[in-house]
């Protein structure tokens, strides 16, 4: 299935999405868009309101005030055509330890109303595509807690749904678990299918997403491109520096650009803050060569997701 | 002995709940309302049967027996397992504590929770001795004797909530043990004296608390027992509730732990999977014949474990009533075996209603407890479909049995009518006799009645366990609450209900018990106990109806709000104001 021929229906549309639980509101009016194709990374703080609204596009939950629209359909309205094409993945395992993996899909798939013709087939495929094909006559309780998330990753895709809810996926998993869960994601994406994740594993988001959410108390602080966050929260492009000698000579060389905003000395190495983000930084090395000075180092900044979400948000939850 | 922060952690638990409070206050309340409402009916109909103090004391005793009892078991029979599936009774071994602290600390708290709910009962029950009657010893020594009851059950839960990880097996396990130990050892005397053809002798009664109570009754007739005979037996009892504590001490240190892969507790294991789920291959079979319709019905019938056992029990209890009778003297043995199937039926009858509450509460448990019922309803499977497969699952395995038990039962209702009744009712009809059909034709809608009653009575067992299961946190505590609040309550209102019609009738009719007419007393009994059929067939419907209505409602939200229920506990849901919360149920 290619994005490309899909109509232009965004895959998850929020407006005014709105949950509380007697006095505390969950969620506050959030809008939100989710197109085909994304792989969409949702994050915030423990109870920041994640799992409320995946459980809000999983049907489970009714909205307070507001819309959601999944793949076109209403959440509220259309609750049965929605659970056709998500596939949810709870922050829990949910499975039951004394079946075997065969049964468990099978179980799932007979939900579905696959035919049982095509069942079998079914699950071996998508034990295939999670690698636990050589598990499938295993009790479930047998199984490593990162075999167990992969099996659940298998339920979901069982019916080949062309959405994909993940809360925390990967919390709980050995470092390998959690790169092979990341590769299987991106396998997913590349096949067609639009992801939103929840996690709270930032530094793996920040390269497998395309477009993330930042949700703080029940609100949305971001929604965008990676790149754009970024951009949005530094106020200029930095640049590190570190010369073999003559440090203040360089800051005086380098404060007489225009296109410098300012140069600190941190730690023995120059901070440098261009005046925009899109200031061509190549002119730095430049100056200081022909300045006569040792360039021993120079690197861009590049501000990390977790360094974006610390800065975006102030870690309250409710 | 290290018991007391173990004693001190229990007892903040309970004093958070309201319903330490609460039982409290309904134990004295329903003393209270017994001993008021069966004076105000004997004064009222001016029986004579009050005696000062003495028959009302003799109610209330009896009721407080297995009251107490009962909730003994309540306290302790999971109170172990309990902690050791959420894992914490292993950090507790991390520490310097030892199997006897950990018991006795318990012990201690629950005891005293127990002990605030005796305390409660004796003032009402006290008051019976300012009625006349009941002498100060006589109060003592059923004093004694129900407080050495609840230490018996809680010692006893103990034992069994020590030795399972499993909360339904526990409490179960603890009941057969209270009642072999309250009833079991009389019928066993009562056997061995029916086999010698000689008068019962209490041998192995000596255990039970029951007996005791009987004992120590001071009642004409019965020859007051003697402080040395009665001291010895409370003793005897007490010191086995002190051996069942040693047992839970020495076996809860070597139990918490995870088994091992090996060795004979894994070949168990191994066995009792495929007892219960079949070989692979009987597995894949059992997949492709059921899956395909309504695939919750798959999951619901997967464990075949209580069908299997339930076939095998049924054929161990015909052999069983064989040989009773085959060892009965030649000329009894129709006498013996119908005496052995009467009981077998009402032992399976009461059974029935357990393995009933407990399968619908097990299941829906099963799917709150491990996450599985939300993912189910993340596909297209709707709450209703699961209500249904239980209901068919549940019919499918107990169905036949039920059939067989209403089968068998009738005909021995019909059998005892026929030797009694019948011949009243076929007699000449006299001035001022019931017409002679009316007899037969009340037993006949009577039985008919009383069997659907006691179908309708499971089916709204089973709707309230279900549904107290999803409400709830322990599917065992469903299963109490289904029972007593579904089955025992409302039939000792009935009783209550219909001795009250039954005094009214003959007052009505100008008779009193010892001159009144035989067969217009077996209509009058024939027309109550058909009144009282039809009110409990209208109880099981509505109460079939509510469960329903409200599983089928809040089953989707009540599963989303277990995982994700940081907010708000799901027995506070509140009942018909939050319809809205329920998406495409």
């Amino acid at each position: 299935m290619s994005s490309e021929s899909l109509p232009p229906i965004p895959a998850v549309q929020t407006n005014g999405l709105t949950r509380t639980y007697g006095n505390m509101t969950a969620l506050s009016a959030l809008d939100l868009t989710v197109n085909r194709g994304d792989l969409f990374g949702f994050i915030g703080s423990n109870g920041a309101g994640k799992t409320t609204t995946l459980r809000i596009l999983a049907t489970f939950l009714a909205p307070s005030a507001g819309t959601a629209r999944v793949m076109g359909h209403d959440v509220v309205k259309e609750a049965n055509a929605v659970r056709h094409v998500i596939g949810y993945m709870p922050d829990f395992f949910g499975v039951y330890k004394d079946m075997e993996v065969t049964e468990y899909l099978d179980f799932f798939g007979a939900c579905y109303k696959i035919p049982t013709v095509q069942r079998e087939k079914t699950v071996n495929d998508v034990l295939e595509l999670v690698g636990l094909s050589e598990k499938k006559g295993a009790l479930i309780g047998a199984l490593s807690r990162g075999m167990q998330q992969r099996l659940g990753l298998a339920r979901v895709l069982i019916h080949d749904p062309q959405l994909l809810l993940l809360d925390e996926p990967a919390s709980g998993l050995d470092p390998r678990a959690r790169i092979e869960m990341m590769a299987i994601l991106q396998e997913l994406q590349r096949l067609g299918k639009t992801i939103i994740i929840s996690s709270h594993i930032l530094s793996e988001l920040q390269t497998l997403c395309n477009r993330v959410a930042i949700i703080e108390k029940g609100k949305l602080i971001y929604s965008g491109p990676v790149q754009g966050v970024r951009d949005q929260m530094a106020s200029g492009l930095v640049v590190w520096v570190r010369v073999a000698a003559e440090t203040e000579r360089a800051i005086l060389l380098l404060n007489e650009r225009p296109e410098v905003a300012g140069v600190e000395q941190v730690e023995g190495r120059l901070k440098v803050t261009m005046s925009g983000h899109d200031v061509d930084h190549s002119f730095v090395a430049e100056v200081l060569v022909r300045g006569g000075l040792k360039l021993v180092e120079l690197k861009e900044d590049e501000l990390g997701l977790e360094e974006v979400f610390l800065r975006v948000t102030r870690g309250e939850t409710q | 002995m290290n018991f007391l922060p173990i004693v001190e952690r229990e007892l903040r638990v309970a004093a958070r709940r309201p319903g330490t409070y609460w039982v409290r206050f309904g134990v004295a309340g329903t003393l209270l309302g017994l001993l008021a409402g069966f004076y105000g009916i004997s004064v009222g109909f001016g029986l004579d049967w009050l005696e000062g103090g003495q028959n009302l004391f003799l109610v209330l005793q009896w009721c407080a027996l297995p009251f107490l009892t009962g909730f003994g078991v309540f306290l302790t029979a999971d109170a172990l397992s309990e902690e050791k599936r959420e894992g914490t009774l292993g950090l507790l071994f991390l520490t310097d504590l030892r199997g006897h602290d950990v018991v006795l600390g318990k012990l201690a708290a629950q005891a005293a929770r127990g002990f605030w709910a005796a305390l409660a009962a004796l003032p009402v029950v006290g008051l019976t001795i300012l009625l006349g009657g009941v002498s100060g010893t006589w109060f003592l020594r059923v004093t004694l004797v129900i407080g050495n009851s609840l230490f018996l059950s809680l010692a006893l839960g103990l034992l069994m909530s020590a030795a399972s990880r499993n909360g339904f097996k526990a409490v179960n396990g603890t009941c057969l043990l209270v009642l072999m130990m309250q009833v079991g050892v009389l019928g066993l005397d009562w056997i061995r004296a029916d086999l010698d053809a000689s008068r019962f002798t209490a041998q192995c009664s000596l255990l039970s608390p029951a007996h005791l109570l009987f004992a120590a009754m001071e009642i004409p007739g019965l020859t007051p027992l003697s402080a040395g005979a009665f001291w010895g037996q409370w003793g005897a009892q007490h010191a086995l509730g002190w051996v069942a504590l040693l047992g839970a001490a020495l076996i809860l240190p070597r139990s918490w732990q995870q088994r091992s892969e090996r060795g004979p507790s894994a070949g168990i294991a191994r066995w009792s999977a495929r007892w219960r789920f079949g070989g692979p291959a009987a597995r894949a079979r059992f997949r492709r014949r059921w899956l395909a319709g309504n695939p919750v019905f798959w999951l619901a019938m997967r464990d075949r474990g209580l069908a299997r056992a339930l076939v095998l029990g049924v054929g161990v209890s015909g052999v069983a009533i064989g040989w009773w009778a085959g060892l009965s003297p030649a000329g009894k043995r129709g006498e013996a075996a119908r005496d052995a199937l009467a009981t077998m039926i009402f032992l399976a009858e009461w059974g029935l209603i357990l393995w009933t509450a407990a399968s619908a509460a097990g299941f829906f448990s099963e799917l709150k407890r491990s996450g599985s019922g939300e993912l189910v309803l993340a596909t297209p499977v709707t709450p209703e479909q699961i209500l249904n497969a239980q209901q068919r699952s549940w019919w499918r395995t107990f169905g036949w049995f039920i059939v067989l038990l209403a089968g068998v039962e009738a005909y021995l209702t019909w059998e005892r009518q026929q030797a009694t009744g019948w011949s009243a009712a076929a007699s000449p009809q006299a001035v001022g006799e019931p017409p002679a059909w009316a007899q037969p034709a009340l037993a006949l809608a009577g039985l008919g009645l009383g069997e659907l009653a006691q179908i309708m009575n499971l089916l709204a067992v089973c709707a309230l366990g279900r549904w107290w299961a999803l409400a709830g946190r322990k599917p065992w505590v469903a299963v109490v609450r289904a029972i007593g609040l579904g089955l025992v309550l409302p039939a000792a209102v009935l009783v209550v209900v219909q001795w009250v019609g039954w005094l009214t009738a003959l007052r009505f009719m100008g008779m009193r018990n010892g001159n009144a007419n035989a067969n217009w007393f077996n209509v009058l009994q024939g027309a109550l106990s058909l009144a009282v059929a039809v009110a409990t067939l209208g109880k099981d419907l509505w109460l079939i109806r509510w469960a329903h209505r409200r599983v089928r409602e809040r089953m989707r939200i009540v599963l989303a709000e277990v995982q994700g229920g940081r907010f708000r506990p799901v027995a506070k849901l509140p009942t018909g104001r939050r319809r809205d919360v329920v998406v495409g149920a």
